[in-house]
């Protein structure tokens, strides 16, 4: 009767001392992804490259003494309105201790006007340099900037294919403004001439005359700024209607298996770049992709690959400052360390921009883009 | 002059794309006084069912009226459920929410049973393009132009010279007199709103190998449907189709000698000049108030 007496006092006990551990909060993160909307798209990417990096770190033991990641999603539905709504909720009602929200940069730049100053924010793949450039002390970038690509990019278009004259058409976005002018700029150093700009509106239906007016302007070369899959499939279908043009780009970071494969063959060889591809990986990025394939049954992409790299560096980030609120801590953490990724290591500066390692030339072949030349990133 | 005629005939082309989605919504307002914001979403629908059907082995050319019974059908499920008991007679103000929800819904089914990437639509016209003289035609909008100009044709035949096509005019015009005279007008509304969505599953069926299927892709179409149904006049289906040369051709001369940034305001800009100068539209009757 003792003996049972004092087993059961030591279960109690146990129970009571464990309560701590098994009840431990989780760290939950908002995720702010278009999962309705013409981006639809990127946000089930993202959503599966968010759910393979929080079951690694749960596997692995969680952060912060054992706590697991929670991700909750809201659906920015590709509006700046929905992009700012979403992030409130997530704020105020789910109490998220981070919001990593970017796909978009105009959405993107209306939900930093929510975070600044009031949650970490992460932001895995709107490019705008007017996000990071606003000077938001708890705000990063995974992917490049728009200038950062767009400066390689650019000088590779105008120094290796030597057009006489390009004609641009881009939605009027934030994302283009940036692209545009750093077109602008180089064009301007290396004495090319830039045709004709079209600048269209997001809800532009059919894109035949613009590329008349183009064509007309007798351009070499076509670029196009567009980050919608389906828009860009109908795009590079008209344009194939329409003849084409000697030598066709689009802008970078934008080009995605959910565009070409409705394209149906007219974006074949157009000449586009990314911070990632699959053709020839190694090492842990090899891994990487072996591992979402086999669970996924499908090869990953960029948007895939960046909201992978943000929950991963926002859990190791919280982990390594040892707090989940202290946002000047875990900033400062951010900028003071440098963080493993797929890509190979990366570190953020001062305006809370990463840069990737290497950076990609791409070439449409088939289904998926082939490589055609790669840059480190200096 | 070569940059002109191939202005003209894309905006021709534009402007008979754009009649075949208007003017299902025109029919619609016509007869039931309901404005449809689930226009876009029976669109999606129309692509994505002969895509689907293209898939289970109907070639481009039977698929595209498999696709519209296909979208007449879920239409009729939905009439007979929803529209019928929640909006006749119930004033155009609870059409807009009713249909605006209705339309949410068709496109997360979309979404939830598709899923959102755009998926193409393939047609026998391929990338296929007419070259000549200098001109560049594609086959597949040539196709679209052609059927929508047979259709629209002998859709307004069928209105004037057959007695469902009078009765639907007639409830148009009066529905508390058609329904003195005896005719079955709730049957007449019915009809009327499988025909406007069977109208616009029919151009999702034509366009959608144009611009691929997603689920928003009705969007930004309905949006210009309802530019080219108020500028025509809403409720004439003579008015949808000048409605939708006049935009088409305004379209796009406005995108080749003025500005592409300011295109899509053109037709809100004629859309209120048409609204000060003549508020029933082009081809609309003036609404006469008795006191």
């Amino acid at each position: 009767m003792k003996l049972r007496a004092k087993a059961a006092l030591a279960i109690l006990a146990a129970a009571v001392l464990s309560t701590p551990a098994q009840a431990a909060d989780p760290v939950r993160i908002g995720m702010v992804l278009p999962l309705t909307g013409p981006t639809a798209g990127y946000g089930k990417d993202g959503k599966l490259g968010a759910e393979m990096a929080a079951a690694e770190i749960n596997e692995a033991g969680g952060i912060l003494g054992g706590r697991q990641i929670e991700l909750v999603y809201e659906d920015e539905k590709g509006t700046p309105q929905d992009g700012v709504a979403a992030v409130q909720k997530l704020m105020t009602r789910e109490r998220v201790k981070a919001i990593i929200a970017g796909m978009n940069s105009s959405i993107t730049l209306a939900e930093s006007a929510i975070t600044k100053n009031r949650i970490l924010h992460v932001n895995p793949g709107a490019q705008a340099d007017a996000i990071t450039g606003q000077g938001s002390p708890w705000l990063f970038q995974i992917n490049n900037t728009a200038s950062t690509n767009a400066t390689i990019f650019h000088s590779y278009l105008i120094d290796e294919m030597k057009p006489k004259a390009i004609a641009v058409m881009g939605e009027n976005t934030e994302f283009n403004k940036a692209v545009l002018e750093n077109l602008e700029h180089i064009a301007k150093d290396r004495g090319e001439e830039i045709a004709e700009i079209a600048t269209y509106d997001g809800a532009t239906t059919d894109f035949t005359s613009i590329i008349t007016r183009l064509k007309a302007t007798g351009a070499d070369m076509i670029y196009v700024i567009d980050a919608y899959p389906a828009r860009t499939a109908q795009i590079w279908k008209q344009i194939r209607q329409q003849g084409g043009f000697p030598m066709e780009a689009h802008a970078v970071g934008t080009v995605q298996r959910s565009a070409i494969v409705p394209a149906e063959g007219a974006m074949e060889g157009v000449i586009t770049a990314d911070i990632f591809i699959a053709e020839g990986a190694t090492g842990d990025m090899a891994e990487f992709i072996d591992k979402f394939q086999q669970a996924n049954g499908v090869a990953p992409n960029k948007v895939v690959l960046v909201v992978y790299e943000a929950v991963k560096v926002v859990a190791a980030a919280m982990d390594k400052a040892g707090t989940d609120s202290d946002y000047a801590k875990i900033s400062d953490t951010l900028r003071a360390e440098t963080w493993t990724t797929p890509r190979g290591e990366i570190a953020f500066d001062e305006k809370g921009r990463a840069k990737a390692p290497y950076f990609y030339i791409h070439k449409v072949t088939g289904e998926d883009v082939s490589l055609l030349d790669t840059f480190e990133v200096k | 002059m070569d940059l002109l005629l191939q202005t003209l005939i894309n905006g021709l082309i534009l402007g008979a794309g754009y009649a075949l989605v208007a003017v299902g919504l025109t029919v619609i307002f016509g007869t039931l006084h309901i404005v449809n914001f689930a226009h876009g979403a029976f669109f999606a629908l129309g692509a994505y069912a002969t895509l689907l059907l293209e898939e289970a082995g109907f070639p481009y050319l039977l698929a595209i009226p498999a696709a519209v019974l296909c979208v007449a059908a879920i239409g009729w499920a939905l009439e007979t459920t929803i529209v019928r008991r929640a909006l006749y007679d119930q004033g155009e103000h609870g059409s807009i929410i009713v249909t605006f929800a209705l339309s949410q819904a068709i496109v997360a089914a979309i979404i939830l049973t598709v899923g959102p990437d755009p998926l193409p639509v393939p047609s026998p016209f391929g990338q296929a393009a007419v070259s000549a003289g200098g001109f560049f035609l594609s086959a597949q909008r040539l196709f679209i132009a052609a059927a929508s100009v047979a259709v629209l044709l002998g859709f307004s035949v069928w209105l004037r010279r057959t007695v469902k096509g009078q009765q639907i005019l007639a409830v148009s015009q009066n529905a508390r007199g058609a329904l003195y005279s005896g005719i079955n007008v709730p049957l007449i509304r019915s009809l009327s709103f499988l025909l406007g969505i069977s109208a616009a599953g029919l151009a999702g069926a034509l366009i959608g190998p144009m611009i691929s299927a997603f689920p928003t892709m009705g969007d930004a179409n309905v949006i210009v449907a309802f530019t080219v149904v108020i500028l025509g006049g809403l409720g004439s289906i003579g008015g949808a189709m000048l409605g939708a040369l006049v935009i088409g051709l305004g379209n796009a001369l406005f995108e080749t000698y003025v500005s592409v940034s300011w295109t899509p305001a053109l037709g809100w800009i004629l859309v209120i000049l048409v609204l000060l100068l003549r508020p029933q539209g082009l081809m609309g009757r003036a609404q006469l108030d008795r006191h």
